[in-house]
C-alpha cells in the first residue's frame, strides 16, 4: 500500500463494450497525476469511478486506505471539476462557490469567510455577484475549481478542464492550475487527451489506451523511455523501425539489425537475447545532420538525402531519405543559424545518432 | 428616420387589426343599447344582469373546476412524458412516443371531439363533467409536454452530478437545483393548459353533457337564444379571466437568469 489513492483491478463494461480492463494504479499524496489517452480510452470512466458516478463491475477503490468503492458521490471527500464547468446557472458566482459549505450546514458567517478566501485564490475577488453566463470561459473554469476546492477535498478530479478554452487561455490556465495546486496542496487527478498539458503540469502520467494502462511514469520517463509503441507514438513524434537483435556487444549494448537502416549497435535496455524481434523508436531530435562521415565520430551514422526542409524558427524539421526510407529529423538552432551553411533540398548528408538514444520496444503481437 | 415611421405605422395597423374587435366588444358591453350599433350611453346593467344569472355563475364555476382538474393532471402527465422523452431520446420507441404526443397538436379539434364522443358512447360513459375533464387532459398533455421538453433540452444534467459531488442529497438537489431551474417551465406549461382548457369550445361541445356547461358553450347557446348584450358582458369577463392566466404564464416563462 502506501498509496494515497488507489484503484485495484478495476473492470468496467458499458453494455457489451469492455471499457476498463483490469486497471490498477496508485496516486501519491499531493501530486498532480494525469490520465492521458485518446478519446474513448477509458480515462473519463476511471475518473467517474473515482468520483462515484460509475460503479465498476469488479475491483476496489481506496482513498487514504479506506475502501470507498460503494460510497455515493456525496459521501466521498473527493470533488470534481466537470468538463463543461457545470456551474449552477441560476446562482451567482458567490452562491455557486458557497454551495458545498452550505450543503454541509456551516453557519453563514463561516461560509462567507471560506468563499472570500476561495475568491482570492482564484483571483476573482469582487466578482461574487456576477452570474455564470456573464463571465468568460477562463473565469468559469476558475469558479468551477473554487467550488470544488472549498470543501477541502482529499482529492480533486479534473475532467479535461481546459478543453473548451482557446490556446492562449489554455496556457495561462495551466500556470494558474499549477499555482492553485501549490497554494492548496490538494492531490489532483487530471484527465486529458492533450500530451502538452499533461507533460507541463503533471508529476506523473498514466498513459491509457483501449481500457488498459500502457505506462506510468514522470513526463521525462514517458517521453524518453516509452515502454510500448503506442506510448512512443502518442507522446511526441518519433521514427519507428522494425528489427531484431543480431548480436551482443557487452551486458549493456547489443547489435540490432533494422530492416530500414541496417545493423547498428544500440543500448539493450530490456536485456533481450539474440533473435528477439523489436520495434526501434528514435525521436527526430535525437538525430543530428552532418556534412561528412568524419564529423559523426563515435556515433551511428548513415548516408541520406535531404528531401524536405521546414524552417520553424527555433528549429528546422528535415525529411531525409536513407536506404529508401523517410526519416523525420529535428534540428535545434542552438548555434549561429544564418552564418553557417545549412543542409538544403537534394543535399547528400550523414544522419547520426548515439547508441543510447535508441529506444527498443519488445515486438508486440497485434492486439 | 423614415424607416422608423414606416415600422410604427405598420405596427399600429397590425395592432388595430388584432385588437379592434376586442375593443369594440368591450365598448359594446358598456353600451346601454340592447342591440348595439348606436351608442346609447354608458351602463353597467348588462353586468348586473350577468351576475344575477345563476346559469352563468354555474358555467363559470364549471369552467374553472374543469380547467383546474385538467391542469393538475395534464401537468403531472406532461412533465413525466417530457422527462422520459428527453432522457431516452435516442431510443426508437421514444420517437413513436414523440409522434403520439405531438399528434393532438395537429389533429383538428372537431376530429378530437368526435372521436372522444364515439369512445365515450361506445364505452357507455355518462357524458358530463368527467368526460369533459378527460377530453381536456388529452389535448393539454401535449402542450405541457412540449413546453417542459423545451426546458429540459437546454438543461445541463451535469449540474446534477456537480451538486451531488458537492455533498447534496436527493432532497437538496431537488429543492435547490431542479425546482428553481425546471419549476418555471412546468408552471408555464400548467398556465398554458389552464388557458387552453378554459377557452376550449369544440371538444367540450362534443363531449359535454347536462350539468357540464362551460363558459364558451354558454356563450354559444346564449347567441342562439338572443340576449346579445349580456353575451358582450360575459365575453369581457371571460376574456379578463383568460388574460390574467396568460399574463401569469408569460411571467413564469421569462428567464430570470
Amino acid at each position: 500500500m502506501g498509496e494515497f489513492f488507489e484503484f485495484k483491478n478495476i473492470e468496467k463494461y458499458y453494455g457489451a463494450t469492455h471499457v476498463v480492463k483490469n486497471v490498477s494504479f496508485g496516486v501519491r499524496c499531493g501530486e498532480i497525476f494525469s490520465l492521458l489517452g485518446p478519446s474513448g480510452c477509458g480515462k473519463t470512466t476511471m475518473l467517474r469511478i473515482a468520483g462515484g458516478f460509475e460503479t465498476p463491475e469488479s475491483g476496489e477503490v481506496f482513498l487514504d486506505s479506506v475502501n470507498i468503492t460503494s460510497l455515493a458521490p456525496n459521501k466521498r471527500k473527493i470533488n470534481t471539476v466537470f468538463q463543461n464547468y457545470a456551474l449552477f446557472p441560476h446562482m451567482n458566482i458567490w452562491d455557486n462557490i458557497a454551495f458545498g459549505p452550505r450543503t454541509a450546514g456551516l453557519p453563514e458567517s463561516e461560509v462567507a469567510k471560506k468563499v472570500e478566501c476561495m475568491l482570492d485564490i482564484i483571483r476573482l475577488g469582487g466578482h461574487g455577484s456576477r452570474m455564470p453566463d456573464t463571465i468568460s470561459g477562463g473565469q468559469k473554469q476558475r469558479v468551477a475549481i473554487a467550488r470544488a476546492l472549498i470543501n477541502n477535498p482529499k482529492l480533486l478530479l479534473l475532467d479535461e478542464p481546459l478543453a473548451a478554452l482557446d490556446l492562449k487561455l489554455r496556457q495561462y490556465m495551466l500556470l494558474e492550475l499549477d499555482r492553485i495546486h501549490d497554494e492548496v496542496g490538494t492531490t489532483f487527478i487530471y484527465v486529458t487527451h492533450d500530451q502538452g498539458e499533461a507533460m507541463s503540469l503533471s508529476d506523473r502520467i498514466a498513459v491509457m489506451n483501449g481500457g488498459v494502462i500502457e505506462q506510468i511514469g514522470t513526463p521525462a520517463e514517458i517521453y524518453e523511455n516509452p515502454r510500448t509503441k503506442f506510448v512512443a507514438s502518442f507522446i511526441g513524434d518519433t521514427n519507428f523501425f522494425d528489427g531484431k537483435i543480431s548480436g551482443q556487444i557487452d551486458g549493456e549494448t547489443c547489435r540490432i539489425s533494422m530492416d530500414e537502416l541496417g545493423e547498428f549497435p544500440s543500448y539493450n535496455e530490456h536485456k533481450l537475447s539474440n533473435g528477439a524481434k523489436v520495434t526501434v523508436s528514435i525521436r527526430p531530435e535525437k538525430f543530428r545532420i552532418f556534412g561528412s562521415r568524419a564529423e559523426a565520430e563515435g556515433l551511428n551514422a548513415l548516408e541520406a538525402e535531404v528531401i524536405d526542409v521546414v524552417y520553424q524558427g527555433a528549429q528546422t524539421r528535415y525529411w531525409v531519405l536513407a536506404n529508401g526510407h523517410r526519416i523525420n529529423v529535428l534540428s535545434q538552432h542552438n548555434r549561429c543559424y544564418l552564418d553557417s551553411k545549412q543542409p538544403t533540398w537534394g543535399d547528400k548528408v550523414w544522419i547520426a545518432w548515439h547508441r543510447d538514444d535508441v529506444t527498443t520496444i519488445p515486438f508486440e503481437s497485434p492486439r | 428616420m423614415r424607416t422608423r415611421y414606416t415600422s410604427l405605422i405598420v405596427a399600429l395597423f397590425v395592432m388595430a387589426f388584432m385588437y379592434l374587435p376586442i375593443v369594440t366588444l368591450i365598448a359594446q358591453s358598456f353600451n346601454a343599447s340592447r342591440y348595439g350599433g348606436r351608442w346609447m350611453g354608458f351602463s353597467l346593467k348588462w353586468y348586473e344582469a350577468l351576475f344575477r344569472d345563476s346559469a352563468v355563475i354555474n358555467a363559470t364555476v364549471n369552467t374553472l373546476a374543469i380547467a383546474c382538474a385538467a391542469t393538475i393532471f395534464s401537468t403531472i402527465l406532461g412533465t413525466c412524458a417530457a422527462w422520459a422523452l428527453n432522457k431516452y431520446r435516442r431510443s426508437k420507441l421514444q420517437s413513436v412516443h414523440y409522434a403520439l404526443v405531438y399528434a393532438p397538436l395537429i389533429v383538428p379539434d372537431v376530429l378530437m371531439g368526435i372521436s372522444l364522443l364515439l369512445l365515450f358512447v361506445s364505452m357507455k360513459v355518462q357524458l358530463g363533467m368527467l368526460t369533459v375533464i378527460i377530453a381536456h387532459i388529452t389535448f393539454c398533455v401535449s402542450f405541457v409536454t412540449f413546453t417542459v421538453l423545451a426546458r429540459l433540452q437546454d438543461f445541463d444534467f451535469n449540474i446534477l452530478n456537480a451538486a451531488q459531488d458537492l455533498g447534496a442529497g436527493n432532497f437538496r438537489i431537488f429543492a435547490k437545483i431542479l425546482l428553481p431551474l425546471l419549476g418555471p417551465g412546468i408552471a408555464a406549461g400548467a398556465m398554458m393548459a389552464f388557458t387552453l382548457s378554459m377557452d376550449d369550445f369544440v371538444v367540450t361541445f362534443f363531449v359535454g353533457g347536462p350539468g357540464s356547461t362551460t363558459l364558451p358553450v354558454k356563450v354559444y347557446s346564449m347567441m342562439k337564444h338572443g340576449a346579445p348584450a349580456i353575451i358582450n358582458a360575459l365575453s369581457v369577463v371571460f376574456m379578463a379571466l383568460t388574460f390574467t392566466v396568460a399574463i401569469i404564464g408569460q411571467f413564469c416563462t421569462k428567464r430570470k437568469f
